[in-house]
Parts: structure tokens; sequence; C-alpha cells
């Protein structure tokens, strides 16, 4: 008989995808319903587009993730190091790790695995645009824009050739009535759109598309109206004109949402040192549901991005994840210095 | 002949939870096992049996004393790849088929592949554990379980081995069948030291006994050592009562004591074997007939 991928890492990893490829599966169907039966209610759709998801594509990267790591927990012994059998693996396995290692990394590249395959076959369906990069210019000084105040500037460093640009001022309340403030934009001098461009509610999106051009500079100022306008970091963004492989976009995705899953299973080891199984099964999926749905780890942020296709590796999402990273990084090395075995 | 495991005044202690003072499991404790013996270990639950074997495994430090095993230390990994070892209790991954930890645990000890395979499949078939095919060895009764956990300790052909209750949940075969593998292992030059409660199969197989109660070390040496009482018997067949009366006076008039006069039966493992036997031959049977 011929068997592959004799260590941790491809036993993990097959008995991970065997065990959770019909789960992920349903929740991506039952995603896809759901997203269906349940769309999101737009104010404006037309502005809004694809930048809006429903909750319901979380659903199938949950059901991976936790799937996943539930899967390792119960199929390696040493995430409980009382359980029986963990001494016995504990002295077969080489090096520093034990094995806990590649375990965890046969876990996650599972989840790597299904998770990209429901992200590229679902994405499109949500909504999710071409990619493109999205750079936010910075701006030269903070300070409000009204009609009669200095025009505020913002500096894109490499001059990158655009084709849209999104956005999104805070407003504040006038001292008079109530007027929508109209906006001019203008790209390295030269006026970027003729339509007109007025806002009056906070955090209101203003998109529009523009013929593709480099841009350096971006001067926007207030005409007329009388809602005083604030535009912090992030709230102007210039949308590239090159569209980027979204599979890969959607790939990247995938790899942020191992990051959760790396710190669950790395505290799980740490925690198993002296936690018993039921515990540690317990703490995993805490961490990963509050993590994913209670959107304190780095995956949601990223899904938002693939939605409105924003291409990862020009976003803030990546550094966003480090948290979590350090976080697993110093389990794993706590675990790793903590002897296992010492106590019967 | 080399020790296979050389031991000095070992002694292990566990730490008492809480305030509760600390557990001796073993008093300090000198053993040799050479080569190509068989060693006992008995004793009470709780006497230290378990303790021993996991130290001897490289799995608890002692916190007194010197151990040896092979000529190494008990936890170097070189030593742990040449010894042999089986725990006590289920085995590790139950979702694995017997084969498949096998595999696992030949690429652990460094095997090549095909060797690994090789060596599986000899032991599988000598175990009688291929009939199991893909089955998980979480779904196995406990003496296959007991059997594939052997034939993981012996995949490596270990140089000692050191097995907790090897034959505990066996049925008679199955117990037959590990004493003849440990026997042949014997033979080889193995080094085998087993904690047991099956008194009949150590007395069967052993060299030597180790007798531990509380972590103290009770008693040791071979079975004649530790058994001869000096008593002969002289198994007789085809008289009757008033025969070995006469018999029995004659014996006294010689001197001797006649200890007691008693039926002789064969052992319940001989009825075991012809039951099962004649139930084979009725399955063949049956097949035949069905043949037919």
């Amino acid at each position: 008989m011929r068997i592959g991928g004799r260590g941790p890492f491809g036993l993990v990893l097959r008995r991970c995808l065997a065990a959770v490829w019909l789960p992920t599966l349903l929740a991506a169907l039952a995603g896809l319903v759901l997203q269906r039966a349940a769309p999101p209610q737009l104010a404006d759709a037309a502005a809004a587009t694809a930048a809006v998801s429903s909750p319901w594509l979380m659903l199938p990267l949950l059901v991976a993730a936790i799937g996943a790591a539930v899967t390792a927990v119960r199929f390696w012994p040493p995430f409980a190091a009382q359980r029986p059998g963990a001494e016995t693996l504990r002295r077969l396995q080489r090096g520093p790790l034990a094995g806990n290692g590649a375990t965890i990394a046969g876990a996650l590249t599972a989840q790597l695995a299904l998770t990209s395959l429901v992200l590229g076959a679902l994405a499109g369906s949500f909504g999710a645009p071409a990619a493109r990069a999205h750079v936010e210019p910075r701006p030269a000084r903070e300070g409000l824009l009204l009609p009669g105040t200095a025009p505020l500037t913002f500096t894109a460093a490499d001059g990158p050739v655009c084709r849209t640009l999104l956005l999104r001022p805070h407003a504040g309340l006038p001292d008079g009535p109530i007027t929508a403030t109209r906006l001019e934009v203008r790209a390295d001098g030269e006026l970027l759109t003729t339509a007109p461009l007025a806002c009056v509610e906070d955090r209101q999106l203003l998109r529009f598309d523009f013929a593709p051009r480099s841009v350096h500079e971006l001067t926007i100022t207030a005409t007329a109206g009388t809602v005083p306008l604030w535009l912090p970091r992030g709230a102007v963004v210039l949308v590239g004109d090159a569209e980027r492989p979204w599979p890969l976009n959607a790939a990247l995705v995938a790899l942020i949402g191992l990051v959760p899953t790396f710190a669950a299973l790395a505290l799980a080891l740490l925690g198993g040192r002296v936690a018993a199984l039921p515990t540690v099964t317990t703490v995993v999926v805490a961490i990963l549901f509050v993590s994913i749905a209670g959107e304190l780890g780095p995956l949601p942020a990223a899904v938002r991005a693939l939605l409105r296709g924003q291409w990862l590796p020009a976003s803030p999402v990546f550094p966003a994840s480090i948290p979590s990273l350090l976080v697993g990084s110093l389990a794993m090395i706590l675990s790793m210095s903590w002897p296992a075995g010492s106590r019967r | 002949m080399t020790a296979a495991i050389s031991a000095r005044q070992l002694a292990v202690t566990f730490a008492g939870r809480g305030r509760a003072a600390p557990v001796r499991a073993l008093a300090p404790l000198d053993l040799e096992v050479t080569r190509g013996r068989i060693v006992g270990v008995l004793g009470p639950n709780g006497s230290g049996k378990t303790t021993l074997l996991r130290v001897l495994a490289g799995l608890q430090r002692p916190v007194a004393g010197s151990v040896e095993v092979l000529g190494g230390a008990a936890t170097a990994r070189a030593v742990q790849r040449r010894v042999g070892y089986q725990p006590e209790g289920p085995l590790p991954i139950g979702v694995l088929s017997a084969p498949e930890y096998l595999a696992y645990v030949g690429a652990e000890l460094g095997l090549p592949d095909a060797e690994a395979d090789a060596r599986a499949h000899r032991l599988l078939t000598r175990l009688d554990l291929l009939g199991a095919g893909r089955r998980w060895i979480g779904t196995f009764s406990t003496g296959m379980q007991k059997r594939t956990a052997l034939a993981a300790a012996l995949l490596g052909d270990p140089e000692l081995l050191l097995l907790d209750e090897p034959t505990s949940g066996l049925d008679p075969f199955g117990s037959e069948l590990v004493m003849q593998i440990l026997r042949e292992r014997k033979a080889a030059g193995c080094a085998v030291l087993m904690a047991s409660h099956h008194l009949l199969e150590v007395e069967a197989l052993c060299d030597e006994v180790l007798v531990l109660q509380g972590g103290v070390l009770r008693a040791r040496g071979t079975l004649d050592e530790l058994l001869a009482t000096g008593d002969r018997a002289l198994v007789l067949r085809g008289l009757d009562d008033r025969a070995l009366q006469e018999l029995a006076a004659a014996a006294r008039a010689r001197g001797g004591e006649v200890v007691g006069i008693e039926a002789k039966h064969r052992h319940l493992f001989a009825l075991f074997r012809r039951l099962a036997g004649a139930e084979a031959a009725g399955h063949r049977g049956d097949r035949d007939g069905a043949g037919a």
C-alpha cells in the first residue's frame, strides 16, 4: 500500500481536508443562498456598488477555520499534553517543535486550500469588482474645507496611473442653514471631472471615474455650500487603472485568514500543557469566533477589501495582521521553552 | 555481554499538588539488564512499574541516580530510536489505519519509506492485523490496539524493548503470539523489560523478575532463585487410588514427605485451543459443503 504524507504535516493536512471540505462547501452554499435571500439594503446602490458586502461570505471562512483548527487539535494529542498518547508522540518526534509546528502548518495549509477555493469561487457572486490598487494620497495639511478656505492638497508619491477617485469626507454642522458643499477636484492642476460633486452627510461616499492618468497631486476646493468638510487620512482614495489578478487577491485574503488560526492553535498548544482537550477545543473555537465573526482579527477587513476591489498588497490589511501574528509567535516560543511531560 | 540497561540508585519523586507531600514513585534502585534476556517487572498497581519504564524510555527524569540505556542517556534521540517502547493505554492517533500509523512511526524513526512499508507489512501479517485493512485504529478492539502498539515498538528493529502490560486485553492466542515474538527477539539478542500483572506469562517467559511495591524493590532474581522449593513432582498415569497410596507409603518409607495426591488437568489454554480449532474446522467444513 502506498502511503503519502507520512509526517504530521501530511497526516493533519489530509485529515483536515477530509473532515472539513463538506462543512465548508455546505456553509458556502448556505452563505450564497442567504446573501441572495437577504441582500444588503442600500441607500445609494449606484455609488456603493461592490463596496458593500453582506456578512454571509464570512460563514464558509469561519467554518473552514474552526473546522481545520478543531480537527488538528483533536487529531494531534500533544495539543493536550495529559491526553493518552501525547508522550508517545513527543518521544517519537524530532526537532524543537516536536511535530507541533508541522501539525499547525498542515491545518493552515488545509484551511488555505479550502478558503482559496471558496473565495475564488464566491467573490464574483458576492459582487467583488476587479482588483485594483487603492492609493491613499497624503494630505499636505489637515483643515476644514469650506467656500473661502484654502484648498486642501494631497500628494501621491509615485504618481500612479489612476482612473477613479473615492472621497468620503467627515461632515460637520454648519452655523446657518444646511446646504450641500460643492467640491472641485484637480489633478496636477487639471480639472478631473465636470460632474457635480456635492456632500451633505457625514462620511458620504463620492465616487467618480476619469480618463486614466498619472496623479501626483490632488487639489480639492470647496466652491459652494455651508457644510464644513474634513478629509482625514483615508478619506481620499485613488483607484489605480491597472487591473490585478483577482484569484491572487482572493488567495491573499485566504492567506490573511490563516493568521487568527495560527494564533489560536499556538495558544492552544501553550494552554494544552495544563488544560484538557475539551478546554483547549473551546478556547480555539472562542478565539476564532471572536476574531472572525466578532471582527477582532484581520480577516473581516481583508474580505471587505476584496469585495471592494482593493488590491491587497497595496492595502493596510497586511500590517493589521501583525498583532495576531505576534501573539501566535510568542505562544509558540513559550510552548517550545516549556518542557512537556515533566509531570506525570 | 554488554548491559542494555544500567541504573544506579535511580529514584523518582513526583511533586505533590498544592500542599500535598511529594510522592515517592521509585526508591533508589539498582538495575542491570543484559542483552538477550527478558526481565519481568511485577508489582501491584502504583508500585512504580510504569514509572521505571518511562524513565528508561526517556520520558521521565529521575530525581536522583544515573541511568544508561544502550550505553547512552535515556533521553538521547539516537538512543530512543534503538529502543522500542510500548506504553499502556490507547494508541495516540485513533483516526489512522494500522498501515498509516506504522508508516508515520517509520518516518519518525528515519526509516526509508520502502523499508518501513516492508517491515510494517511483515509485522501486520505476523500480528494478524492485515485483515483490519483501512479501519481506523481507534475502532480496534483492545487486543488489536495492543498488537498494533507492539508492531510500532518493533518497527525500528530495536535492541531494547520496554513493554508496559504487553498482553493485557489479549486473548490467549494473542498472548501466545506476543510471547512467541518476544522469545524470538530475545534469541536475536534483544533485551526485553516488561511490566505485567499476568504472573503465569511472566513465569513462562522471563529469565529474571523484579518485584516492586510502593516504589521499593522487594525481590529480584531468576525464577529458579525466587521460586525454587526443592520439591519435585512425579506425574503418573494409569494407576488407581490404591496403587497410588502404596506408592505414597513407599515414598514415606524412604524418608520423603508426600505433600498431596491430586488429579492433574490440562491448562485452560489447551481447551481454548482445541475448541477454537474445532470451530475453525467446522467453518471450513461449512464452506466446503457450501462449495460442493
